[in-house]
């Protein structure tokens, strides 16, 4: 049985495709006088009937999912490629150095923001400003940050978003010293609760 | 994208609800940390199955592991079965699907729109199994059929969903009308089959799917209706 | 300069210096990995590469001797123990507070096995939620 170009319109000259549309329709006065519409009907709503079992049936079937095996496998490149991203110093004490990798600094921003109820943390791009505190210095720190998030439609903008940024300011501070100087939020987002 | 029914998506997502937790003490203790007050039903983390896709994509993109381990789960089965119904092989689409999602972990810190990820996920593992049969063509007595030697290939060539049966009589009948639908669809050529995977069993709209196999959305039309057609007529000793 | 203790020496002592820290820093809470990096996985190559080309030769002894361990890299070099660590945390722990406790601890046990601690360089990599 080949497929050629004719394969897209029945015989009595009707596109396919827009007889499939009207399928789930009461018949046409056209189809119900054509024999190629009646028939084509029915051998297309058998197959559509057919293939919905199909597709039902393939996402339960225990047989058509992958090995656990394959998860474990895109898991182990994935940990193993994570990129950490620049490192911004924390603070040099006597002992050594201690720094942050933006990574984990970028996972600890969206982990507050997303304390506050309503609020999503989404994406978050960090710029530190200085090279990191001298020798046992008092001075820490700073960062400017810009965060897009999708805030719940049920919330106040404007002071979700304040609260956002003392929350934010106050858990990075408390975690590791680090002074937000600048965080500019961007609102991408509204969901329905 | 519709939150509660996505192409490409096995479960519906619940409806968001929220962390809402006015309870998480978040800061104040004199370590600075986040004892949480012994207060054990204090929720910090939002479950990712709450949260809208595009947040988890986002997060996937800033290097979270635990968001990309969510988007693998969500849809490691729908690639693994289009990769399946393309290669009618089960160690090759399990292969796909891995390089693929290998592919996304690279690919996802550059994506500009994480809207396009599920369509980029489907269309990185079509050309990926539109290159795999080309190749089988070129060679067409490698190792899949006589030459090999091992009974699980083999095994692993055929009887595509071949689930449990529950009422005998009528699920035989149903088991055996999928069945055939099953074989009838690996004589379709490989660009329309995958146009009408993507339609019919994993429900993409013709310009997502247009999107994914870049072709004109006309093309794709075209190639969909023909292959239905070609089906419901091979389908006919079944009805 | 390196000491006089032959390099053979030195890297076992290296070793078990390593393992120790590396059980007494995982009974740390708050701690919740030492992660493995690209860096401390090129170091541990290098290191067996030396030890099996150059067994106990002249080159080998002046060159600094490393051991590796998961997110854990120590050198010896200017006769002190220099160490990097790579961590992950609990964020119910203040994770400078905690880095600040690694880094003395790890000096601690540095001079309890009679060697001089160096430069010790913690990064903290991961900050986790349970």
């Amino acid at each position: 049985m080949a497929m050629n170009n004719d394969h897209s319109r029945l015989g009595c000259g009707r596109e396919l495709d827009e007889f499939w549309a009207s399928i789930d329709e009461p018949p046409t006065a056209h189809e119900q006088s054509c024999a190629d519409c009646q028939s084509a009907r029915n051998s297309l709503y058998h197959l559509a009937a057919v293939t919905e079992s199909m597709r039902e049936r393939d996402k339960i079937d225990p047989e058509l999912q992958p090995g656990s095996r394959v998860k474990e496998a895109i898991m182990l490149v994935a940990r193993a490629e994570i990129r950490r991203g620049k490192k911004t110093p924390l603070k040099r004490t006597s002992l050594g150095a201690i720094e942050i990798s933006e990574q984990a600094l970028v996972a600890l921003i969206r982990f507050a923001a997303s304390t506050l109820p309503g609020v999503r943390a989404r994406r978050c791009e960090i710029h530190a400003d200085n090279r990191g505190p001298a020798l046992d210095s008092p001075t820490p720190t700073e960062v400017r940050i810009a965060l897009t998030v999708a805030l719940s439609s049920t919330v106040k903008i404007p002071e979700t978003l304040a609260l956002v940024r003392e929350r934010v300011g106050t858990v990075v501070e408390a975690q590791t010293s680090i002074i937000m100087k600048q965080i500019d939020i961007v609102v991408e987002d509204l969901y329905d609760v | 994208m519709d939150e509660t029914k996505a192409p490409g998506r096995e479960h519906p997502r619940q409806p968001g609800k929220d962390a809402g937790d006015e309870s998480f003490p978040g800061m104040g203790d004199s370590q600075g940390g986040f004892q949480q007050d012994g207060d054990p039903d204090a929720r910090v983390w939002m479950p990712l199955d709450e949260i809208d896709e595009v947040t988890i994509i986002n997060r996937a993109q800033d290097g979270d592991v635990e968001a990309f381990e969510w988007l693998i789960s969500e849809y490691q089965g729908g690639l693994y079965r289009l990769c399946l119904r393309m290669l009618n092989d089960r160690s090759e689409a399990e292969d796909l699907v891995q390089e693929t999602f290998i592919s996304a972990w690279r690919a996802l810190p550059d994506l500009k729109v994480p809207q396009a990820f599920i369509p980029w996920l489907y269309r990185t593992a079509t050309n990926k199994c539109l290159d795999l049969l080309r190749t089988r063509k070129r060679r067409p007595e490698q190792p899949h059929d006589e030459n090999d030697s091992g009974q699980e290939s083999a095994e692993s060539r055929t009887s595509i969903g071949k689930g449990p049966l529950a009422d005998p009589a009528s699920e035989y009948e149903n088991q055996a009308q999928m069945r055939a639908l099953s074989d009838l669809l690996q004589t379709v050529p490989p660009g329309p089959r995958a146009c009408w995977l993507l339609k019919e069993v994993h429900e993409f709209s013709y310009r997502d799917i247009a999107a994914i196999v870049q072709l004109p959305e006309s093309t794709v039309r075209g190639r969909i209706a023909r292959a239905k057609r070609f089906l419901a007529e091979g389908m006919e000793p079944w009805r | 300069m390196m000491s006089d203790q032959p390099l053979v020496d030195q890297v076992a002592d290296l070793d078990a210096l390593a393992d120790s820290l590396t059980s007494e820093l995982m009974e740390q809470p708050g701690l919740l990995r030492l992660e493995p990096t690209v860096k401390s996985m090129i170091r541990k190559f290098k290191v067996s590469l030396v030890a099996s080309t150059q067994p106990g030769s002249r080159a080998a002894a002046s060159a600094p001797s490393t051991v590796t361990r998961d997110g854990l890299v120590l050198t010896v070099a200017d006769d002190r123990v220099h160490v990097s660590a790579d961590i992950a945390t609990d964020v119910e722990h203040r994770a400078l507070g905690l880095a600040e406790q690694l880094q003395a601890l790890i000096a601690r046990r540095i001079q309890d096995s009679g060697l001089a601690p160096g430069e010790i360089d913690i990064t903290i990599l991961a900050i986790e939620g349970q």
